[in-house]
C-alpha cells in the first residue's frame, strides 16, 4: 500500500483548488461580466473605423470634442476599439479555456460514473460546446476572412472582386444580385445608373472622356450613387449626370445638363428616366438604363462553425433554463 | 380628446400612494394596508394602459420614447405579491414603475403647452436630447414593425419587473426573484440567437459591430453571468440580476 507523504497530499489539494476554480460558476460569471463590460463600452463609446482613413479623421476630431485631454487614455487603453483590443481578444481566449474545461469536467463526471446520466445533462453540454464553437469559428473568422464594402456593380455585369477569384454580377432588370460560390454578398443601396454614348450628326461614334488625361472610350458605364460627368472633346461638350434626391429606385429620375466649353456654358438641361436619347446641336447622346448595387462582398471560413456553434449554445442553453426553472424551490415565488 | 397627462398623472400618484402605503405598512403592520396597495397597483396598471393608445394616438401611430415608458411603467405597476414579510421590500418592488411612468410623465408634459412639469425633474441626457415626438414618422401601428415595437415594449415592462423583484431581493434576500428572470433570459437568448444567426446568413458575419448589437450583446452577457450566479448568495445574485436588467431598460429606451 502506497502512502503519500503530507506535502504530495498538499500539492494534490492545491491542483483540486484549482480546478475546481477554473471549472467553477464564478470564473465564469466574472469573465462574462468582463465581456459584457467590454460590449457595453463598445456600445456607448464611439469605436474608430479602421478602414477608411477620412472616416478615421473625423471620428478623432469628433472624440477629441467629445472626450478632451482624455482621448489619448482611451485610445491607449483600447475603449475606441474595444473588438480589436489585445484585452478583449485575451478575454475571449480565456473565456474559450474556461469552457473546455467545463466541458472536460462534465464529460468526465459523466464517463467517470460520478453523475448519473440523465438525458437534462445533455444541455449543459451542447451549450458548452456550442459555445466553445462559436469562439473557434470567430477565430477562424478573425484569421482567414475578408470583406469588401462599396463594390458598385452594374446591371447585366459581372464584375471581379479585387484580389481574389470571386465575381459579382447583377441581372440585367436589377431584380437579383447573383455571385461565385462561397461568398457571402449583401446589397447596401440601389441606384440609378446609364451606358452612354455619342455619335455626330453623320452618324460616327464620338470618343468620350471621363476625366483629365483618362483613356477616351466610345462608350461608358456610370453608376449614379453620386454626380458623373464626362466629356465630349471632339464637339467640346461636358454632361454632368446628377440623380434626383428623395427619389430613390433603380429607374429613378436624373438630371442631365450639357455644358459647351470653352468658355464653359450651359447649353441645355432636362431630367431622363429610364432609356433616353438627347440632341446636342449635331450631336446625339444615347442613354440606356443601367441600373446599378453597392454591395459588399465576405469571405468567412468560419461561418459554418460559427453558426453551428450558436444553434446547439442556444438549444443548450435553452435547455439548461427550462430545466433549471423546473427544479423544486423551496422560497418565495411570485 | 381625452387628455392623456392627466391620466398618467393620476397614475403616477396612484403609485406614489400605494409605494407610501407598503412602506408605511412595514412600520405599522396595518391589517389590509397592503391588499390596499395592490388594488391601487392595478388599478395604476389600468390607467397607464388605458392612456397607452390615447398616447399612440396623440402621435399619430408613431414609435415614441413616451409610448415605450408608458406601457414598460403598465407592465411593470401592478403588484402580485401574495404574501410580504417585509413590506419595505415591495415598497422598492414599485420603484421601476414609479420611476418609468414618473419620466414617461414628464415627457409627455413637456410636448404640451403651458404646462410646467419640466420644471419638476431635470432628465437624463440621453432622455431629454430627443423629445415626445422626436421619432422619424415612418412607423404605424398597421405596420408588423410597429406590432414588434410593442411586443418589445412589452418585455421591457417585463424587464423593469424583474428589476424590481431584484432591488426587493437586495433590501431582503428572502424574496428571491421570479421565474419571470428565466422566462426573459429564454427569450433574451432567442432575441441574441436568432438575430446573429441572420446575420451570419445575410451579411456572413456573426456581428457588425453597430452600438445597438454591441450593447444587446454586451447585456445578453450580463444576464448570463446573473443566470450563472450561485442562487446560495440571494443578494450578489439580486446585484448581479439587478445590474443587467438595468442595463436592458437603459438600452431599450436609448433605442
Amino acid at each position: 500500500m502506497m502512502v503519500q507523504t503530507p506535502s504530495a497530499s498538499r500539492r494534490r489539494d492545491l491542483w483540486r483548488f484549482i480546478w475546481q476554480i477554473v471549472t467553477g460558476n464564478g470564473l465564469l460569471v466574472i469573465l462574462l461580466l468582463a465581456a459584457a463590460a467590454g460590449m457595453l463600452a463598445a456600445a456607448w463609446l464611439p469605436q474608430a473605423p479602421t478602414a477608411d482613413p477620412e472616416a478615421y479623421a473625423r471620428w478623432f476630431s469628433e472624440a477629441q470634442a467629445r472626450f478632451g485631454k482624455a482621448t489619448q487614455t482611451m485610445q491607449a487603453l483600447g475603449l475606441f476599439g474595444v473588438a480589436r483590443s489585445f484585452g478583449f481578444r485575451a478575454l475571449l481566449a480565456l473565456l474559450a479555456g474556461t469552457l473546455l474545461l467545463r466541458l472536460v469536467e462534465r464529460g468526465d463526471r459523466l464517463l467517470s460514473g460520478a453523475a448519473r446520466w440523465e438525458w437534462g445533462e445533455l444541455f449543459p453540454l451542447l451549450a458548452h460546446g456550442g459555445g466553445l464553437l462559436l469562439l473557434t469559428g470567430l477565430l477562424v473568422t478573425h484569421l482567414w476572412s475578408w470583406r469588401i464594402d462599396g463594390l458598385i456593380v452594374q446591371s447585366g455585369e459581372q464584375l471581379p472582386v479585387p484580389g481574389t477569384k470571386s465575381w459579382v454580377a447583377l441581372q440585367e432588370d436589377a431584380s437579383k444580385v447573383t455571385h461565385s460560390p462561397g461568398i457571402v454578398v449583401s446589397v447596401e443601396a440601389l441606384g440609378p445608373g446609364v451606358r452612354v454614348s455619342a455619335a455626330d450628326g453623320a452618324g460616327n461614334a464620338l470618343a468620350l472622356e471621363q476625366a483629365a488625361e483618362a483613356d477616351l472610350h466610345t462608350e461608358l458605364t456610370l453608376a449614379l450613387a453620386k454626380d458623373q460627368h464626362f466629356a465630349i472633346p471632339d464637339a467640346q461638350l461636358i454632361v454632368q449626370l446628377t440623380p434626383q434626391n428623395g427619389r430613390p429606385g433603380v429607374q429613378g429620375p436624373i438630371l442631365l445638363q450639357v455644358y459647351h466649353y470653352p468658355p464653359i456654358q450651359l447649353e441645355t438641361e432636362t431630367v431622363v428616366k429610364g432609356d433616353a436619347e438627347l440632341r446636342v446641336d449635331d450631336v446625339t447622346l444615347h442613354f440606356i438604363s443601367r441600373p446599378y448595387a453597392q454591395v459588399t462582398a465576405t469571405f468567412n471560413p468560419g461561418l459554418w462553425p460559427t453558426g453551428i456553434g450558436i444553434a446547439l449554445a442556444i438549444a443548450g442553453l435553452a435547455g439548461s433554463i427550462v430545466r433549471s426553472a423546473r427544479q423544486p424551490r423551496t422560497d418565495e415565488e411570485d | 380628446m381625452i387628455p392623456v397627462t392627466p391620466i398618467i398623472g393620476l397614475s403616477v400618484g396612484m403609485l406614489l400612494t400605494a409605494f407610501g402605503l407598503t412602506l408605511w405598512n412595514g412600520f405599522r403592520q396595518t391589517t389590509g394596508l397592503d391588499r390596499a396597495a395592490q388594488v391601487i397597483s392595478w388599478i395604476a396598471g389600468g390607467l397607464l394602459l388605458i392612456a397607452f393608445p390615447l398616447l399612440w394616438s396623440e402621435a399619430h401611430g408613431h414609435y415614441t420614447r413616451a409610448l415605450h415608458l408608458v406601457l414598460m411603467a403598465a407592465v411593470a405597476a401592478p403588484s402580485i405579491n401574495r404574501r410580504h414579510h417585509f413590506p419595505s421590500s415591495g415598497a422598492i418592488r414599485m420603484l421601476p414603475a414609479l420611476v418609468l411612468s414618473g419620466i414617461g410623465l414628464t415627457l409627455v408634459a413637456e410636448n404640451f403647452q403651458g404646462t410646467h412639469y419640466t420644471d419638476l425633474l431635470t432628465l437624463p441626457a440621453w432622455i431629454s436630447q430627443e423629445g415626445l415626438f422626436a421619432q422619424p414618422p415612418t412607423v404605424s401601428l398597421a405596420e408588423p414593425s410597429m406590432l414588434l415595437n410593442m411586443a418589445f415594449m412589452f418585455c421591457d415592462g417585463l424587464v423593469a419587473r424583474v428589476l424590481g423583484e431584484a432591488l426587493g431581493t437586495l433590501v431582503h434576500p428572502v424574496a428571491t426573484p421570479s421565474r419571470l428572470f428565466d422566462a426573459l433570459y429564454m427569450l433574451l437568448t432567442l432575441l441574441v440567437g436568432t438575430t446573429t444567426l441572420t446575420n451570419l446568413w445575410q451579411r456572413g458575419m456573426v456581428w457588425e459591430g453597430s452600438p445597438a448589437e454591441s450593447g444587446l450583446l454586451g447585456a445578453w452577457l450580463a444576464w448570463s453571468a446573473a443566470w450563472l450566479s450561485p442562487r446560495e448568495h440571494p443578494r450578489l445574485r439580486a446585484a448581479l440580476i439587478a445590474t443587467a436588467t438595468l442595463l436592458l431598460v437603459l438600452l431599450a429606451l436609448e433605442g
